[in-house]
């Protein structure tokens, strides 16, 4: 529990160090590009939105500093996060929460899933390192790891999409389809996300496999292992509940990162795709320098990747029964 | 006293390094019904590799084996994986080499227990598995709460008794130990070893006992075999060994360690060092660090033969067909 407490007061002193950087930035950039937005906003949209972005980012504003970061703690706190320039009048909480389901349903799995599967395929190419199976693993594994995505993408895009017309090319469901949980609606959801879902794997997967097979071989020549087959228990024990198990624990850091990520990292794929989510919504924001939306959204990334580190530290401490307990 | 286990001209070459090395090279030994039989010799020479053979752990990508392993008159060698399985811990158990390192860091010692008596006593109730791991725990002298615990929050000699324990649980014939108490300062080795030696009075299970500490094999020990470059060189009684031990190198090994009681002696080691296994020099491999060395040391191997009914050595300076006087005079030059 003192481990808990002690992860869950870092993560709260992160979190708060982000928020406040995020309203600080803005006012505090030389040449204030807020400012230098508003004069271009002149006359280009409604003067009514023109308050909303002033007074968001304290431009031609008279309260003090301080008193503008107590409002702006307190609009935080209600989830006002201002209004989107690209889709005014709607508001950015709203933008970004129609967007991230698509991103957690779309990247998401398929960053769990890859994970899931290199992790499993690492144990047991690792567990089979002396056959064929793990001298054809490793160098595929590699070579797909390697692979540029977005020009992945494309191709993939191109020929089964484009040339061969058996996935969509675009979106995320189909216009005559809106979402809907009946299964012709889910059926259309899983036909639309296969591709992306399928790049992203095949991306990542060899990483997954690499580094799972590289934590688990040293691991199998641990005196604990060689006293776990001298004692004569089965096969499945000593691979899962051994080696694995003491092997996935450098893994979990990097599965940390990966799940902070999903929000952010499905850039690419939403772009290649016009898949609908965060990543997608990024591009247009920063393109438009629609900055009350960047903002959210950069709140919303950091937010993201700690609450993933703090999930992953927490089943850390459940795993590793050193992290909990050394930390007194 | 009957035969328990049983090892024939075993030979183990590791082929996963070039040149393959030659580790353990014609071994034959015996261990009776309630026997403590040592096997010494310097670090290097092959010990740990006897005992994974014997048990059956160097797998056949990475060693060629030849000879037989025979416990309780069967053959190990030729056992199906499942059934050797099943006769692990139940007949032989091992306490490993640097025990210390031996326990799951991520599982509590109750745990690990558990599920090794789990894989062997598949119709076993819980509360039994409770009942004889408490048991073994006690044995070991180990407070039941510690049970709980975790390897890191123990210490070295703690984890040593809990290692001993595990290879206790199922009460099996035969106990293998090699070097169960190295990395343990001498006053915590001693009373394990002591301890070591009272279970076994206890519970009736013969120990091969494995270490470069001669003083105390011989103490420890009824049977006493001195390896050197992956052979046996000399094997005999363990009080034979130490007032008469004929080999050179045994003279040496009891020359090194003073023993444990009794006068002080100097202590003269041997020159040189271990000769590397993958070249070993032509002869007796023991030739070029050997203060007795004859001409014939240098191109013939001298092989194992009984200077008394239960004594063998493996030296030319002993072999019957020398003319005593040219050991005479080797004895003298030295
Ligand atoms: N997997 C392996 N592949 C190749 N050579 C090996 C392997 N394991 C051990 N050896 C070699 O075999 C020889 C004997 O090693 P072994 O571990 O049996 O010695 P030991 O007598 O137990 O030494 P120590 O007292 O240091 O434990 C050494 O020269 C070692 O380098
Ligand atoms: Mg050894």
């Amino acid at each position: 529990m003192r481990y808990v407490r002690r992860r869950l007061i870092f993560y709260l002193i992160a979190f708060w160090t982000s928020i406040t950087l995020n309203f600080l930035i803005p006012r505090l950039m030389p040449g204030n590009p807020a400012e230098n937005l508003m004069m271009r906003m002149h006359g280009k949209i409604s003067p009514y939105a023109l308050k909303a972005l002033e007074a968001e980012f304290g431009v031609f504003q008279h309260a003090n500093l301080a008193v503008q970061y107590w409002r702006y703690l307190i609009a935080l706190a209600h989830g006002n996060l201002g209004v989107s320039i690209t889709y005014f009048p709607i508001r950015v909480s709203t933008v970004i929460g129609q967007s991230l389901i698509w991103t957690l349903g779309l990247i998401g799995t398929a960053t769990i899933i890859s994970f899931v599967l290199g992790t499993w395929l690492g144990i047991w190419v690792a567990w089979h390192r002396h056959t064929a199976w793990d001298r054809l693993t490793v160098p595929v594994a590699m070579f797909t790891s390697a692979f540029p995505y977005f020009w992945l993408a494309l191709i993939v895009l191109y020929v089964l999409g484009f040339v061969l017309g058996w996935f969509p090319l675009s979106g995320a469901y189909s216009n005559t389809l809106p979402p809907a949980l009946t299964l012709p609606s889910i059926a259309d959801l899983l036909y639309h996300a296969a591709l992306p879902a399928l790049t992203i794997v095949v991306v990542s997967l060899g990483g997954w496999i690499l580094s799972m097979r590289n934590n688990m071989i040293p691991s199998l020549n641990e005196d604990y292992i060689q006293l776990a087959r001298a004692a004569g228990l089965k096969e499945r024990t000593i691979m899962y509940q051994y080696a694995a198990r003491n092997a996935l624990l450098p893994n979990l850091t990097g599965f940390a990162m990966a799940l902070g990520f999903i929000v952010a990292g499905g850039i690419l794929t939403e772009i290649v795709f016009s898949y609908p989510g965060l990543g997608f919504l990024l591009y247009q924001a920063s393109s438009n320098q629609d900055y009350p939306l960047l903002q959210g959204l950069l709140l919303m990334i950091s937010f993201a990747v700690l609450l993933a580190n703090f999930a992953v530290d927490l089943l850390y401490g459940r795993l590793d029964p050193r992290a909990a307990r050394s930390e007194v | 006293m009957s035969e328990i286990l049983s090892v024939r001209h075993l030979s183990v070459t590791y082929t996963d390094s070039t040149p393959t090395i030659p580790a353990v090279n014609n071994v034959s030994l015996s261990i009776h019904d309630r026997e403590i039989v040592g096997i010494a010799g310097e670090s290097g020479c092959g010990k740990s590799t006897l005992i994974n053979a014997i048990l059956q752990l160097l797998p056949d990508s990475i060693v060629d084996m030849e000879g037989d392993v025979l416990l309780n008159g069967q053959n190990l060698r030729t056992l199906d994986r499942e059934s050797m399985r099943r006769l692990r811990w139940m007949k032989i158990s091992l306490v490993p080499q640097s025990a210390m390192n031996a326990l799951n860091p991520i599982m509590t010692i109750e745990e690990q227990m558990r599920r090794i008596m789990e894989a062997h006593w598949e119709a076993a109730r819980p509360g039994e598995i409770v009942a004889r791991i408490d048991e073994t725990l006690e044995m070991v002298n180990i407070q039941r709460q510690y049970k709980k615990l975790y390897p890191f929050e123990l210490s070295g000699g703690m984890r040593q008794r809990v290692a001993i324990a595990l290879a206790l649980a199922l009460r099996p014939d035969v106990v293998v130990m090699d070097e169960p108490t190295t990395g343990l300062d001498v006053i915590v080795q001693r009373g394990i070893l002591m301890e070591i030696k009272r279970l076994q009075k206890q519970l009736g299970f013969a120990v091969c006992l494995v270490s470069h500490d001669m003083s105390l094999l011989i103490e420890l020990a009824q049977t006493v075999y001195v390896m050197y470059a992956g052979r046996i060189i000399e094997s005999g009684p363990s009080r034979d060994i130490y007032r008469q031990g004929r080999h050179p190198y045994t003279r040496g090994l009891i020359a090194c360690f003073p023993p444990l009681q009794g006068s002080q002696r100097t202590v003269e080691g041997i020159p040189g060092s271990p000769p590397d296994l993958g070249q070993l020099p032509p002869g007796c491999a023991f030739h070029p660090r050997c203060p007795q060395a004859i001409p014939r040391c240098t191109d013939q191997s001298p092989s194992l033969v009984n200077v008394r009914p239960q004594h063998a050595v493996a030296c030319h300076l002993h072999t019957p067909d020398i003319p005593s006087d040219l050991v005479e005079a080797s004895h003298d030059r030295a």
